[in-house]
């Protein structure tokens, strides 16, 4: 069976290809490395390969994009034909490492940040994958909440837009405060959205956790827009790939600050983007080619160099929607 | 009226709502409470009150650690150009994050409590070399170093706070420079402080500032 694969295609992000080769974890653990190719490649191909039992497949590995920046973020812009678009396309791929890249016409400011186990259910409560049981959707009805499960049997956690959605109608019923505390501490075991069900509860460390990855990745967009000179205002498309690429809900995201208050009309949700770009790699016949030519057009930014991220990111902390203050303050800080 | 100040002001931090906080403050100061009080009678309780407050509560979380340092440093800041006189400092603290360590956000809430107490803080950025530490700390009259590591090899390294002991100890500035850490590793081993070589470490950058403050103080009557 494995014989008779002729051609394997691998895309992920930089720290995965180097445990996948056994190469580069080094390179990649010292921070003069952040902003430059990181060489994940085998030290010895023939043996790499021969590990795979695939006698007869070509094995391509197209090189990441630039510190921890991988080819799955090279892999959402070739799906999402980024630079095929207007300037000032932003692309998003929300994860445990949240990747940014926004098209200004001429270059690709990409950069990473950790946008938080917190959008994949990790260090969450009752977080969890977006699996059979998993909270995707909730809505308020009447006194209660509607929560609308993957598969739809009992809810047994949140997966990232489930979180997401919870903490926007908490915050729009008044339960929760834009400091990210509740208005009346329900304890340690938080807020339960179905009474009956543990399993629906947020607490205020999850509100905390969800707050710092949100801010980092909007912190993260603002800067992104200033290196291209930029603000809200220029973006033409604002594609959402990764965790939430299937189910966010778009007003509930921008009411807490995670999304940037542009019409919803440019924003598009591109389920497994990174998978998708990874099969147009396999399948053309200038798959490598085309990546390389992606990662040619792109600048990695690191963004603990970057003046001005942290007063940014601590100004995008408060659960509210992002404000053009943020985005055009001289050094991020909104002065009153 | 001061009261009343203080107690709009203390809300509005516990809200983490900066705008509001400046609300108080622009309002106080078009009142005639001079930036002097503003600094001593109305940030500086509420950052000690604070402090107290974090040790204590259960819900208090990180996010809001982070605004409410950085709106005690900010309008600390805006009234001390307004002083009348310089203020007088408590003393000089030289502050970075530990050699091949990137993570800022700590030093961050630590620089912002410490600018509130009228600590003199030169931020020396991140990934910071041990002597550097040492020269600027002795170019600067600083009393105290602050070592920032977020993960276990850069908190136990031998390029981190280590080598700034090992650098002291050389050339006998042991009892002139105290050495303090803080970061993750440093909470799940509560003695990990004194392996480095530290003379203290604090579990939040809240508290960092009485731990930072006692040691200016120690430099002092060495």
């Amino acid at each position: 069976m494995l014989a008779e694969i002729g051609e394997v295609f691998v895309v992920g992000n930089t720290a995965m290809l180097a445990l996948l080769t056994g190469h580069g974890s080094e390179a990649l653990v010292d921070p003069a490395n952040w902003q430059a190719p990181i060489d994940c490649r085998p030290a010895d191909e023939a043996a790499w390969q021969a590990q795979w039992s695939m006698p007869h497949a070509e094995i391509t590995l197209p090189a990441p994009a630039g510190g921890f920046v991988g080819s799955d973020l090279l892999a959402d812009m070739l799906a999402t034909r980024l630079t095929d678009g207007p300037p000032g396309s932003l692309l998003l791929d929300v994860g445990t490492n949240t990747e940014i890249a926004l098209w200004d016409g001429e270059t690709v400011h990409v950069t990473s940040v950790p946008g938080g186990p917190a959008f994949e259910g990790v260090g969450i409560r009752h977080g969890m994958p977006a699996e059979a049981g998993a909270v995707y959707r909730v809505r308020e009805a009447g006194s209660g909440y509607t929560l609308d499960t993957v598969g739809g049997g009992e809810a047994k956690g949140f997966c990232g837009s489930g979180l997401a959605d919870a903490i926007s109608v908490l915050l729009s019923a008044g339960k929760l405060k834009p400091s990210g505390r509740f208005a009346t501490a329900p304890g340690p075991d938080g807020f339960a959205l179905d009474p009956a069900n543990f399993r629906t509860a947020v607490t205020g460390i999850d509100v905390d956790a969800f707050q710092r990855a949100k801010a980092a990745v909007a912190a993260a967009m603002v800067q992104l827009l200033r290196e291209a000179g930029m603000d809200w205002t220029g973006l033409r498309r604002l594609c959402v790939c990764g965790a939430f690429g299937h189910t966010l809900n778009i007003e509930n995201a921008q009411s807490v600050g995670l999304l940037p208050p542009v019409d919803a009309g440019i924003i598009e949700l591109h389920a497994d983007a990174s998978l998708a770009g990874c099969e147009l790699g396999l399948l053309s016949v200038d798959g490598s080619e085309r990546f390389a030519a992606l990662a040619a057009r792109v600048k990695i930014i690191n963004l603990s160099r970057a003046a001005g991220y942290e007063d940014r990111y601590i100004d995008h902390l408060r659960l509210r929607p992002m404000r053009h203050a943020a985005a055009d303050s001289q050094n991020g800080r909104t002065h009153a | 009226m001061l009261d009343r100040i203080v107690k709009a002001y203390s809300e509005a931090v516990f809200e983490t709502d900066k705008e509001a906080a400046f609300d108080v403050v622009h309002k106080a100061l078009s009142d005639g409470v001079t930036p002097e009080d503003i600094v001593f009678k109305v940030v500086i309780p509420a950052v000690e009150e604070m402090m107290s407050n974090i040790t204590k509560d259960p819900d208090a979380n990180l996010a809001q650690h982070f605004m409410t340092a950085q709106i005690a440093a900010e309008v600390t800041e805006k009234m001390l150009v307004k002083f009348a006189h310089p203020p007088e400092i408590v003393g000089r603290v030289v502050i970075g994050t530990a050699h091949g360590d990137l993570h800022s956000l700590g030093k961050r809430i630590v620089m912002g409590c410490l600018k509130a107490l009228m600590v003199d803080v030169t931020d020396l950025g991140v990934n910071v070399p041990a002597e550097r530490f040492v020269d600027a700390a002795l170019s600067d009259g600083a009393s105290v170093i602050a070592i920032s590591a977020m993960m276990v090899h850069t908190a136990t390294g031998e390029n981190g706070a280590r080598k700034v002991r090992q650098i002291l100890k050389d050339r006998g500035l042991e009892e002139r420079l105290k050495l303090v850490v803080g970061g993750a590793p440093y909470r799940f081993d509560n003695e990990l402080y004194k392996t480095v070589g530290a003379d203290a470490w604090a579990a939040d950058g809240v508290n960092a500032g009485r731990v930072i403050v006692e040691l200016i103080e120690q430099a002092k009557t060495a």
